[in-house]
């Protein structure tokens, strides 16, 4: 299983990453990207299963990668991790073609959660 | 909107949850002097303003940022301790934003470092939150939301 990654905070990705393993999902590959705009760039070029995204981001938010993606028609799977927590953010998010939101701070049960089913469905 | 508790219990929250560091409430709100600071800032705008910065002894941003890249303090470069402030002070903001009712977004977080010595006591409209870590000071400064008149479109 390949998740493209698409956080501009290097330290963010290696603490979701770890927390992403610490969940119980250990044979997973991460692809990585800073922002939208390069998320496109690596999702063209790596084909990943599942997307998780940070919202706030230069040069292309998350929500304008998730909104570019299903613009394309590309139904991949997509999660938003962020730090935005008030319920409209969540529902602009499912509005727009996410299919979970994690919010910061996160624990490993809360990825176990939302990605347990996200995986049944993919294997 | 927000108060003492509330951010309290935030940055608690946040500093154990993700980073499995030990932090406390401290009345005291003095950074050591003649120190090198490292000062994160995010704002957030729309129908609710306020801003958040969170600053702290270079020492303590390098341990921060250690526990975040599981690294050790003096192995880290300065882009990666600006990296972990910055993100911390978007996780805070995050958190603040969620409670002010409307539409609000956050800005991109900034970092920069300062010298105690030039760091400026809260204005009427901030308030100060003061933690203890590794026994160095940790503070998080918010401005009291204000509600936007007129709203941006």
């Amino acid at each position: 299983m390949k998740i493209l990654h698409v956080d501009d905070s290097k330290a963010m990705r290696m603490i979701v990453q770890r927390t992403v393993k610490m969940a119980g999902f250990s044979d997973l590959t991460f692809v990585e990207a800073e922002n939208g705009r390069h998320g496109l760039e690596v999702l063209e070029a790596e084909k990943p299963d599942v997307i998780l995204s940070d919202w706030n981001m230069p040069e292309m938010n998350g929500l304008e990668f998730l909104k570019k993606i299903r613009e394309a028609n590309n139904p991949i799977t997509f999660g938003f991790i962020t730090s935005e927590s008030n319920p409209e953010t969540r529902q602009e998010a499912l509005d727009a073609g996410a299919s979970f939101v994690i919010t910061k701070p996160f624990t490993p049960e809360a990825f176990e959660q939302q990605l347990t089913p996200v995986f049944a469905q993919l294997s | 909107m927000f108060d003492r508790l509330m951010v309290e219990e935030l940055v608690a929250d946040v500093m154990s949850t993700m980073l499995q560091l030990d932090l406390h409430p401290t009345s005291a709100t003095q950074q050591p002097a003649n120190t090198e600071l490292y000062l994160a800032h995010i704002a957030i705008e729309g129908h609710w303003q306020s801003d958040c910065y969170v600053f702290c002894p270079s020492q303590l941003a390098k341990r921060i940022a250690a526990s975040m890249f599981q690294s050790e303090p003096n192995q880290l470069e300065p882009n990666e301790i600006t990296d972990a402030m910055g993100e911390l002070a978007n996780i805070l903001g995050g958190n603040l934003k969620g409670v002010l009712p409307g539409e609000n977004h956050l800005s991109l977080p900034t970092v920069q470092t300062i010298g105690s010595d030039d760091l400026l006591d809260a204005k009427p409209d901030e308030s100060d939150v003061s933690f203890e870590c590794y026994q160095l000071p940790l503070t998080v400064r918010f401005r009291h939301p204000v509600e936007c008149s007129p709203c941006p479109q």
